[in-house]
């Protein structure tokens, strides 16, 4: 009995159904220097996922979609600094669950920007 | 003596085995150090964007869900039988930088952002794909001539 109530939980995994997720892998990210040390200001930017009754899990909690949302804020090409964090909301063991990546960076500052090797933007 | 001579018998290996496994296939991502911005050029005004991807396909039965949330993967170990899996495919990346840089003509990326996406049906059927999402440059060499 108890065997099969935890075969029953198991099987009730989370997405277990449907799942159609995206997980952060690796970030390749700029660093100030790439900026020529000039730092503007901060940024944030989140992407989730959600899974819901153990049935379905859905979202775009990648990088990419984290780093989008980042740079909406500022139109800036690239960010630089960028520190990535993972957060959970997870409601009676797994009823509801939602996992974000929030990026945390700083934008490059001004015109001079381009470190000085490069600092002229291709045609 | 004899589980310590059984213990000798198994493979000393970093390679992950999942139980029930019958066949793998696979190529899988490991590591990717991309270029920087200061390595290249490219239009800071907008650069373009690329992206390419590159997917391995797993068959399971009994069902196994993927573990692709906090504890998941936990549950999963307390499955009470074995699910025999046979996983295939290329989703290094290897194959996914390649068709990003193909789709940007063969100019070099950066600020390459790396994401692995599942997709899985009823626990039976997953495909997972590492998608690479990257600004479109000119490699300092091309640029200077």
């Amino acid at each position: 009995m108890h065997r099969s109530i935890l075969a029953a939980g198991a099987l009730a995994l989370t997405g277990c159904l449907y799942t159609d997720v995206r997980a952060p892998l690796s970030y390749g990210s700029a660093t100030p220097g790439d900026a020529g040390g000039n730092l503007g200001r901060e940024v944030t930017g989140s992407a989730c996922n959600t899974a819901i009754l153990w049935l379905v899990a859905f979202g775009d909690g990648g990088y990419d979609a984290a780093v989008k949302d980042a740079r909406a804020e500022s139109n800036a090409p690239f960010l630089v600094d960028v520190k990535a964090d993972t957060s959970y909301k997870n409601v009676l063991f797994g009823i509801y669950q939602h996992q974000c990546t929030t990026i945390t960076a700083r934008v490059p500052a001004g015109p001079a920007s381009p470190p000085p090797a490069t600092a002229s933007a291709a045609p | 003596m004899l589980s310590a001579l059984t213990a000798c018998a198994l493979p000393q290996s970093q390679i992950p085995v999942l139980d029930g496994t019958i066949y793998q296939g696979t190529r899988d991502p490991m590591q990717y150090r991309s270029a920087l911005p200061h390595e290249g050029r490219f239009d800071r005004a907008g650069p373009r964007e690329a992206s390419g991807e590159a997917c391995r396909s797993i068959l399971t039965f009994p069902p196994s869900p993927p573990a692709v949330f906090k504890g998941s993967d936990v549950a999963l170990a307390y499955l009470p039988w074995p699910s025999f899996a046979i996983l295939g495919g290329n989703d290094g990346y290897a194959l996914a930088m390649k068709r990003a840089r193909e789709s940007a003509g063969g100019a070099p990326l950066f600020d390459v952002r790396a994401d692995l996406h599942t997709t899985a049906w009823l626990g039976i059927w997953r495909t997972e794909c590492v998608e690479i999402h990257a600004l479109v440059g000119t490699a300092l060499a091309a640029a200077a001539r």
